[in-house]
C-alpha cells in the first residue's frame, strides 16, 4: 500500500503502520454495520452464525478502535513536525504497535468466532466485558492500558527532550493524559448496574463530548497550517479558546443525560444549558476556516493538499450538523426522556461521529500519503471526489432515513403508548419506521461503495500525481 | 419552589424538534453571515440578514424552551445565553483581527 521513496521520521513510519490498522478497521465497521442494518430488515439473516447483537458489537467497537489508531497515527505523524526532533523511544512504540494489533485481531476473533459466555468471571475475562463501545475482555483492557502509557511516555519524552514545544503539543499532551486516564473509568465493575454504568459514561461521552473535540482541533489546527498556511499564532490563539469552551460546555453539558442516572435535577438545567452551547466552539472554528480563507484568497497561496482540505471541510459541516443540529434536537432533558433509547441517538451517531471524527482522519490519512511520497501539491483524483461524495452523501441520508424511522418510533412507543413493550413491538412495524430501515441500508451500500474507492485512491492516487507531473514536466522540456 | 420535569404531548414533539434544529441553523446562519461580511465576501448590507438570523435563532430558543415548559429561571438563563451569543462572533473576530495585525503589521483585512 505504501511505496517508500521520501524521507520519513520513524515517528512518521509509525505513524503510517497506525493509519494502514486504521483503514482496515474502518472497513471492518462498514461490513459489520452493513450486516446488522441487513439483520434489522431480515432478522434471520446469518441467524445463529453472526447474531445481530455480535454484528452490532463488532460495527461499533471497530469504529472506535479505528478513531484510536489513527488517533495516535495522527500525533505520531504530527509530532516530530512540531518538536523538531524524532519520537524518543521508537522500537518501544513499533513493539507496541504490534502488539496492540495482535490483540485486537484476537479480540476480533474471539467476538465473531465464540460470541457469549456462561456470564461469570471467565467471560469478564476472556470474551466482553459487555460495556457499550468498549467491550473488551478484561485482559485486553488491560494490555491497552499498557500501550497507551507507552504512546503517552513517547509523547511526554519526545516533548520534553525537544527544544521547542508548540501550543498544539502542549494542548495534545493535555488532552491525551485526559483521554486516557478517562479510560481507567471504564474498568470499574460493580455488580449494580447503576454504579456501573456511571462509571462507564465517563469514559465514552467525556471521550466524545471532550477530549475527542479538543484532540480534532489540535490536528484541524495542524491541517490548516499545513495545507492552507495559516498563521501559527492565530491556529494556537483558536486552539486555546475551544479547549477552554469545550471542557467547559462538553463537561457539564453531560448533565443532560444525568436524569437516568438519578442525580438532583438542578444537574438537568445546567446540562440543558452547556449542551446547547456545545456547537458554539464549533461555529467558532467555522469563523475561524472562513476567516483564514477570506484572508489568503486571490494571493497564489494555493491548497497544498486538496483531498485533505476537503475532508477538512467535510468535517466543519459534519461536526455542526451531527454534533450539532442532530444533538440538540434530541439531547435536552425534557425531549430526551422519550427519544433514550430510540433510533434518535443512532441518527445522530452516525452524523456526528462521522462528521466530527472520520472525516478528519481520513483527511491524515491523505496527509500521510503526500508525506511519504514527498508531493508538494496534492490534487483531488476522481476516485477522490467519488469516494467523499458517496461516504458524504450517504452518512447523510443514512441519518435522515434514521431521524424518520426514529420519529415515528418516538411518536408511537413513547408518546402514545409510554414506552411500554406493546409500544416498542408496534412502533417497530410501522411502514414508515422500516422504510427508513431500508434507506439506511441503502444509503450503507453506498458509503461501502465510497470506502473501497477512497482504499483505492489513498493507494493509486500518489502514483498518478507523479505520472502527470512527469507529463507535465516532459511537456515543458522544449524539442 | 421544587419543579418537576413536565409531560409533552405528542403534538410537541415535531415543533420541538424542528425549532430546535433551527436554533443551530440560525445560530450557524449568523455567524456566517457575520463573518462572510467582515471577511468582504459579501456586501455590508448583509450584516442586516445576521442580525435577523440571531433574532430568529432568539425566537426559536425561547418558543423551544416554551413547548419543553422549562423552569422560569432556565427561560431567563437561555435568554442570557443568546446575548452571549449575540457578542459571540464580534469578539471572536476582534481577537483575530488583533492578533492578524500584531504578526502580520501589512495585514489589514
Amino acid at each position: 500500500m505504501w511505496s517508500s521513496n521520501a524521507r520519513l521520521y520513524e515517528s512518521q513510519k509509525i505513524a503510517v503502520k497506525y493509519f494502514t490498522v486504521a483503514v482496515a478497521l474502518f472497513g471492518a465497521q462498514l461490513l459489520f454495520g452493513l450486516i446488522a442494518a441487513i439483520q434489522y430488515l431480515y432478522p434471520s439473516f446469518l441467524f445463529n452464525t453472526l447474531d445481530f447483537s455480535i454484528a452490532r458489537m463488532v460495527h461499533i467497537n471497530a469504529l472506535v478502535v479505528w478513531l484510536l489508531y489513527a488517533m495516535i497515527g495522527s500525533v505520531y505523524w504530527l509530532m516530530p513536525e512540531e518538536t523538531g526532533i524524532d519520537v524518543v523511544g521508537a522500537k518501544l512504540a513499533n513493539l507496541a504497535f504490534y502488539v496492540l494489533t495482535a490483540a485486537v485481531a484476537v479480540v476480533v476473533v474471539v467476538y465473531i468466532f465464540v460470541q457469549v459466555g456462561p456470564g461469570n468471571e471467565m467471560t469478564t475475562w476472556l470474551i466482553t466485558e459487555g460495556r457499550e463501545y468498549i467491550e473488551a475482555p478484561r485482559w485486553a483492557d488491560i494490555g491497552i492500558v499498557v500501550v497507551v502509557l507507552i504512546f503517552l511516555g513517547n509523547v511526554y519524552a519526545t516533548v520534553i527532550k525537544a527544544q521547542k514545544r508548540t501550543g498544539i503539543m502542549t494542548v495534545l499532551m493535555a488532552d491525551l493524559l485526559a483521554l486516557a486516564g478517562l479510560y481507567l473509568c471504564g474498568m470499574f465493575y460493580t455488580s449494580n448496574i447503576s454504579v456501573d454504568q456511571y462509571w462507564w459514561w465517563w469514559v465514552i461521552h467525556l471521550w466524545v463530548e471532550a477530549t475527542w473535540e479538543v484532540f480534532v482541533a489540535c490536528v484541524g489546527g495542524y491541517m490548516l497550517m499545513k495545507t492552507l498556511g495559516a498563521n501559527r499564532q492565530v491556529v494556537e490563539m483558536w486552539l486555546w479558546i475551544e479547549v477552554a469552551m469545550m471542557f467547559g460546555s462538553g463537561i457539564l453539558g453531560l448533565g443532560h443525560h444525568y436524569f437516568w442516572i438519578g442525580t438532583p435535577e438542578y444537574w438537568w438545567e445546567i446540562g440543558a444549558l452547556f449542551s446547547a452551547l456545545e456547537p458554539v466552539p464549533l461555529v467558532g472554528l467555522f469563523v475561524h476556516v472562513l476567516y483564514d480563507w477570506g484572508k489568503e484568497r486571490g494571493k497564489g497561496n494555493n491548497i497544498k493538499n486538496t483531498p485533505a482540505f476537503a475532508w477538512l471541510t467535510v468535517e466543519t459541516f459534519g461536526n455542526f450538523l451531527g454534533a450539532g443540529v442532530w444533538g440538540f434536537m434530541h439531547t435536552l432533558p425534557q425531549i430526551n426522556l422519550y427519544t433514550h433509547g430510540t433510533q434518535w441517538p443512532a441518527a445522530h451517531g452516525h452524523l456526528a461521529f462521522f462528521g466530527a471524527y472520520a472525516a478528519i482522519l481520513i483527511g491524515m490519512f491523505y496527509m500521510a500519503v503526500q508525506g511519504k511520497h514527498g508531493i508538494k501539491e496534492m490534487r483531488m483524483s476522481t476516485a477522490t471526489k467519488w469516494s467523499i461524495s458517496l461516504i458524504t452523501g450517504g452518512v447523510l441520508i443514512m441519518t435522515v432515513s434514521l431521524t424518520l424511522s426514529a420519529y415515528v418510533q418516538t411518536m408511537v412507543e413513547r408518546g402514545q403508548f409510554g414506552a411500554t413493550w406493546e409500544g416498542y413491538f408496534i412502533s417497530q412495524a410501522q411502514v414508515w419506521f422500516v422504510q427508513g430501515l431500508g434507506w439506511r441500508l441503502a444509503a450503507g451500500l453506498a458509503v461501502f461503495v465510497g470506502f473501497v474507492l477512497l482504499v483505492y485512491d489513498l493507494i493509486t492516487i500518489a502514483k498518478k500525481q507523479k505520472a502527470v507531473a512527469a507529463e507535465a514536466e516532459a511537456e515543458a522540456v522544449p524539442a | 419552589m421544587e419543579y418537576f420535569m413536565q409531560d409533552i404531548p405528542p403534538g410537541d414533539f415535531l415543533p420541538i424538534f424542528v425549532s430546535s434544529a433551527f436554533v443551530i441553523i440560525f445560530g450557524m446562519a449568523y455567524a456566517g453571515f457575520f463573518t462572510f461580511v467582515k471577511i468582504k465576501v459579501l456586501p455590508k448590507y448583509y450584516i442586516y440578514v445576521a442580525y435577523l438570523s440571531w433574532f430568529m435563532l432568539a425566537a426559536c430558543m425561547y418558543y423551544l424552551g416554551t413547548l419543553l415548559r422549562v423552569e422560569p429561571y432556565t427561560e431567563k438563563v437561555l435568554m442570557g445565553a443568546m446575548v452571549g451569543y449575540l457578542i459571540f462572533p464580534h469578539a471572536v473576530f476582534f481577537i483575530l483581527q488583533r492578533l492578524h495585525e500584531e504578526f502580520e503589521p501589512d495585514s489589514k483585512n
